[in-house]
């Protein structure tokens, strides 16, 4: 914008400085051209008053009159052969400088000071003629002198015009409408104006001005380029001035320049708007497109750019809305992962390359059930069942998580948890034990809630195990799980079915509780499910050891070394003395084993033979 | 030398009456010293009138000029002015020695004829071509003649007191040498008269009437 404005102003200055150059030489050479013409104007005035002052002076009846006549006749008749040319006097000189006739004072033998002065010159001349613009009293005269001829010259005849405002304004008329004054030195300061084309002002000024110096004259302030051309002879003491008004030659020349400061204004005008439009196409959208980026560093992903333009601010501004909508849906993908899978399954899910496929690792896996919910499903509405599955779910996913397990899966009311996988942990079994632990401490506060609300209190299962298992992201690429699979996840699962058979509300295989030697363990039994050759020692993780903990032991002895009446009839009075239904279930069978014992081979590991 | 039928006769008027002739021998020169031809040279002295001719002198018009240019003439001549073009011509003069007029006319059967009675140049012109013009010297003394090529003029006069007049149509009737008083002794005299030239104004020349200037 500056360099515009720097521009224009030298423009300006250059166009400006040549114009008024140039108006000031044309000027020059115009007054030049001027003078010219009114040099040769005067010329032709003056060969033309010559060649009427000849006819005139070739005139028979003249001659006649000069032959033949008195003074008296030669006067009346030059004062009828100057009207028929409209002269303003006539003189007839003899060569001496007698005035033969004067029809400006007429008798008057002595002619005018100009006249003589004209008659020298003629008389020194080869053609016997001369012309002048002389003063004759107040006024001026132009002169013109031509001999008499009878045929041979016998005396001058000298016509005089009177040279006044309507001969200046011809002229001034002929030379373009050059301004033209007449004046004339009269005595030793006196000068006479004897016309001026000028207003009366200007001309009064004008008198004033006794300047003979060529230039630009200020005449009552305006300023006149002036030219000085003498008038006639040297002793005339006439000269013309020739003006031209500085501002009239100029006035074209000022509505250039009004028309150019136009047209500056203009451009200048529609540069700015140019450049605002400009301005406006490309750093409004730059900034706001700086503004959504801001939006975005500062987690707003709703930011959104809106721009109306096709050009490539246009796409980067839609390509930026579609990043900005891809992040806010990412962003909304991983909070809703977070809550669909565990958040740190979710985690590694987004941290890491999807792919199919896992790894082996030890893990320990929690199954959780909630005991006889068919028949709780049947006494509540579905609204109820999923309200109460809910809250349910809600808490032991806030132990499972307080306890860095992770919720593999729901299963209905059954809950798979896993420890140590996806992140491998050196204490899984000993959380899941706890957590199993708290799963019951948490299950007692909620029974006596229920209970004042008067609703059945509810009882769960718990099987834990800890052993090998393949972990990974399984199914197929357009929709797979993390989970685990394996031997141990079964068994888990087995184990917590076998929670019902025992009357326990909670059942660890021996692999985890030998990971977690310092949780409090009673053993349950040793068993062989189906589908396991290998027996498995059930432990029941518990807060403390009963206080009929040691007779226990004693039971389970008897019972493992088939002492069967012997060990039922203990498991009977620990049935009886403790609030356990475990102890039952051992009754049970030794009653049964005492009628039906096992095979001789028996090794004390009870099996299944269901699933 | 060339002499005039006039001044011959004016010689041998002179040389019959007068006892002691001299001879006067007069050179004519410009400013410049080079000879001026065909000035007329007169020596007049009271007493010695010429004798003037009874035939008319003729100037005619032809080709739009009078001819001859220059007439010398006693006193006493009448002058006849024939016009032999088939034009009409207005002959005029209004110098001092004749003034006159002869309005427009043609052919030469009607001449008006002129006499010349006083002494003086006649300055003729027509009034209607205005280039035309022609000179009469009218002298009063039989002792006048025209120089020759070398400006001189040899007149026989009697000795004694003369005015010597010079005139020639390039010299100003004013000019200081144009009359002079001379003594011409029994010797003779040689006298040389040194002319300033005058260029005289001219009106308009005729169409080709003039080749040159005169």
């Amino acid at each position: 914008m500056l360099l515009l404005v720097g521009t224009l102003l030298v423009v300006f200055y250059a166009v400006n400085a040549a114009s008024i150059g140039n108006a000031e030489r044309r000027m020059q050479r115009d007054l030049d051209l001027t003078a010219r013409a009114f040099m040769r104007l005067i010329e032709q005035r003056n060969q033309s008053l010559a060649d009427k002052a000849r006819f005139l002076s070739s005139d028979h009846a003249y001659r006649q009159i000069y032959g033949f006549g008195e003074r008296e006749d030669l006067e009346t008749v030059s004062a009828n052969h100057q009207r028929r040319i409209k002269a303003d006097l006539m003189l007839l000189l003899d060569f001496s400088g007698e005035a033969l006739a004067n029809t400006l004072s007429p008798g008057d033998a002595t002619p005018p000071e100009a006249v003589s002065h004209l008659l020298a010159t003629a008389m020194a001349s080869d053609s016997g003629e001369a012309s002048t613009i002389s003063l004759i009293g107040d006024l001026a005269y132009q002169l013109v002198m031509v001999p008499l001829y009878a045929p041979d010259p016998v005396a001058m005849v000298v016509l005089g015009f009177i040279v006044d405002l309507p001969l200046a304004e011809g002229l001034k008329r002929d030379t373009d409408n050059t301004e033209i004054a007449l004046l004339f030195d009269r005595g030793e300061q006196e000068v006479l104006m004897a016309a001026c084309t000028l207003d009366a002002m200007h001309c009064a000024a004008l008198e004033r001005l006794d300047t003979h110096v060529n230039g630009v004259w200020d005449v009552a302030g305006d300023p006149y380029l002036t030219r000085l051309l003498p008038l006639g002879n040297a002793e005339g003491g006439g000269r013309a001035v020739l003006q031209r008004s500085v501002d009239a030659e100029l006035a074209s020349y000022f509505q250039l320049r009004e028309r150019l400061l136009l047209i500056f204004a203009v451009s200048l005008v529609i540069a700015m708007a140019g450049a605002a439009g400009f301005s406006r196409l490309v750093t409004r959208p730059v900034s706001l497109l700086v503004q959504g980026v801001q939006q975005i560093a500062a987690g707003d992903y709703a930011a959104r750019v809106k721009l109306r333009q096709r050009d490539e601010l246009g796409q980067l501004a839609e390509s930026f809305n579609q990043m900005s909508q891809g992040l806010a849906e990412r962003d909304q993908v991983r909070s809703l992962l977070g809550k669909v899978v565990s958040p740190q399954i979710a985690d590694e899910l987004m941290s890491r390359e999807i792919e199919l496929g896992g790894e082996e690792i030890e893990a320990t896996i929690l199954f959780s059930d909630i005991r006889d919910f068919t028949s709780i499903s049947e006494s509540h509405t579905p609204q109820a069942i999923i309200h109460l599955l809910n809250d349910y779910l809600t808490e032991m996913n806030a132990i499972i998580e307080a306890h860095d397990g992770v919720v593999d899966k729901y299963i209905g009311d059954a809950i798979m948890a896993l420890f140590g996988a996806p992140l491998q942990r050196k204490d899984s079994a000993r959380s899941a034990m706890q957590t199993g632990l708290d799963m019951l401490d948490a299950m007692k506060t909620l029974n006596a809630l229920r209970q004042q609300r008067n609703e059945l209190p509810i009882d769960i299962g718990i099987g834990i195990n800890t052993g090998k298992v393949v972990a990974g992201n399984m199914g197929s690429i357009s929709r797979l799980n993390y989970t685990v699979l394996g031997d141990a996840v079964n068994l888990a699962s087995r184990l917590e079915g076998l929670c019902k058979f025992y009357a326990v509300p909670i059942i660890a295989a021996d692999s985890t509780a030998a990971a977690a030697a310092d949780v409090t363990c009673r053993e349950l039994d040793r068993v062989r499910v189906k589908g396991r050759s290998e027996a498995v020692t059930l432990m029941q993780p518990l807060q403390a050891l009963p206080p009929e903990h040691s007779r226990y032991l004693v039971a389970l002895q008897a019972y493992r070394e088939g002492c069967w009446r012997e060990a039922q009839a203990m498991f009977a009075e620990l049935s009886l003395s403790a609030e356990d239904p475990f102890y039952a279930v051992y009754a049970q069978r030794c009653q049964r084993f005492a009628e039906s014992p096992p095979d001789a081979d028996w090794d004390g590991v009870f099996t299944f033979q269901r699933k | 030398m060339r002499y005039s039928p006039h001044a011959a006769a004016l010689l041998c008027s002179v040389m019959a009456t007068a006892a002691l002739a001299a001879d006067l021998s007069v050179t004519v020169s410009d400013a410049s010293g080079s000879p001026i031809q065909g000035a007329v040279v007169m020596a007049s002295a009271p007493g010695q009138a010429p004798e003037a001719s009874a035939k008319a002198v003729s100037i005619d018009q032809m080709n739009r000029e009078f001819v001859p240019f220059l007439s010398v003439v006693p006193v006493g001549t009448r002058i006849a002015f024939p016009n032999s073009d088939n034009i009409r011509h207005h002959v005029y003069s209004f110098s001092e020695a004749k003034r006159f007029e002869i309005p427009l006319y043609a052919g030469d059967a009607t001449a008006p004829e002129i006499l010349v009675d006083q002494a003086g140049v006649i300055a003729l012109g027509c009034n209607v071509h205005d280039w035309m013009r022609a000179y009469v010297v009218v002298s009063d003394t039989p002792h006048t003649a025209q120089s020759d090529e070398r400006g001189r003029v040899l007149l026989t006069v009697p000795a004694g007191e003369y005015t010597l007049r010079v005139w020639h149509p390039s010299v100003r009737d004013d000019e200081a040498g144009m009359s002079v008083p001379i003594t011409v002794p029994d010797a003779g005299l040689e006298k040389s008269l040194s002319l300033a030239d005058q260029p005289r104004w001219r009106a308009w020349r005729a169409p080709s009437a003039f080749e040159e200037d005169y």
